[in-house]
């Protein structure tokens, strides 16, 4: 690429409008030479220069104003916004059950000794081992080869 | 969790269900460009907050807009560059033929801090320019538009655009430099 060529396509390269190849062969020929490298960076600035001295802050208080309209706009369904409130997960929710924990143990304590205080009542009957004789003899048999 | 990566697509998508911190990026990212592009265009403050918050819920609430279908930044200058358009005719009527050839022609009043040092000489020479030079400079790098874009928003081919765009370019340099040296 010579001087010319590259300068037929300085602007597309730097608004980056350039296919893969052609960008690579502009860069390749801008490494190589300075005028065109500098030319290049004016362009650049010049462009950016543009875009900087375009752009401008609106009032804060527009945002605030647009906002509210976007919001009035897009605001979900009363199911949706509900369904998402009992779905996300707030600290306030941890607090409620973290409070509530001391009084479930409380209750679930009191009730399992009241149940062990006052066992249910059950029948027993003696174990009767038929054919049982305690008096006599322990004997053992060995049978000795 | 928002990320400066999000495509605004995506962001649109999700304002769209309700979702209000994708309205605030997208405020973040587009403001400065479009108020400053719409302040440029109608080249005087009045009316332009009104035109910006027009246009930009008039973008946001178009159920037309199919963010799967194309760039959210080319729709949402496409809609500037008209409502502007639209603006300035309005101004037309109301004034007489020769007191709008002046205000068309008269650069756009700089902001008290703009009108200083470098930023100041770049708006002069962008006000020096030719409207159809100045709006194809502010489309390409105020909306960052690409030349397909600016070809169908302006319904002409896409070399038509790039050769319009060298001839602006070279012209604003002309008017930096004779801003410059006067």
């Amino acid at each position: 690429m010579n001087c010319q060529q590259c300068d037929e396509h300085l602007i597309d390269y730097v608004v980056a409008e350039l296919a893969p190849d052609e960008r690579a062969a502009v860069a390749r020929h801008l490494a190589g030479c300075p005028t065109c490298a500098v030319a290049s960076c004016r362009l650049r600035a010049d462009l950016d220069g543009v875009a900087q001295a375009a752009a401008m802050s609106p009032p804060p208080a527009l945002r605030a104003r647009v906002r509210a309209a976007a919001a009035a706009s897009f605001r979900p369904p009363w199911w949706r916004r509900t369904l998402a409130s009992g779905l996300r997960p707030v600290p306030a929710y941890g607090l409620a059950v973290a409070s509530l924990l001391p009084v479930i143990v409380w209750a679930s304590v009191h009730a399992w000794a009241d149940r062990t205080d006052h066992p249910t009542p059950t029948t027993s009957r003696p174990v009767v081992v038929a054919d049982y004789d305690a008096s006599a003899p322990l004997t053992r048999t060995w049978n000795v080869l | 969790m928002e990320s400066s990566l999000t495509p605004d697509e995506d962001l649109v998508r999700r304002l769209r269900r309700g979702d209000m911190a994708a309205f605030d990026v997208l405020y973040d990212r587009y403001e400065r460009r479009l108020y400053g592009y719409i302040r440029r265009l109608l080249g005087a403050p009045e009316g332009a907050d009104d035109l910006f918050q027009d246009i930009l819920l008039t973008v946001l609430r178009d159920r037309t807009y199919d963010p799967g279908r194309g760039r959210f930044a080319a729709w949402l200058f496409m809609v500037a560059r008209n409502r502007c358009l639209a603006a300035q005719r309005r101004e037309h009527t109301r004034e007489a033929l020769r007191d709008q050839a002046r205000v068309h022609l008269e650069p756009a009043a700089p902001d008290a801090p703009d009108a200083r040092g470098d930023t100041g000489r770049v708006q002069a020479a962008m006000a020096a320019l030719p409207e159809p030079q100045r709006q194809l400079l502010l489309l390409k790098q105020v909306g960052e538009l690409t030349y397909r874009e600016i070809a169908e928003l302006l319904g002409v081919a896409e070399g038509t655009i790039k050769s319009r765009l060298h001839a602006a370019t070279a012209a604003f340099r002309r008017a930096l430099t004779e801003g410059t040296g006067s």
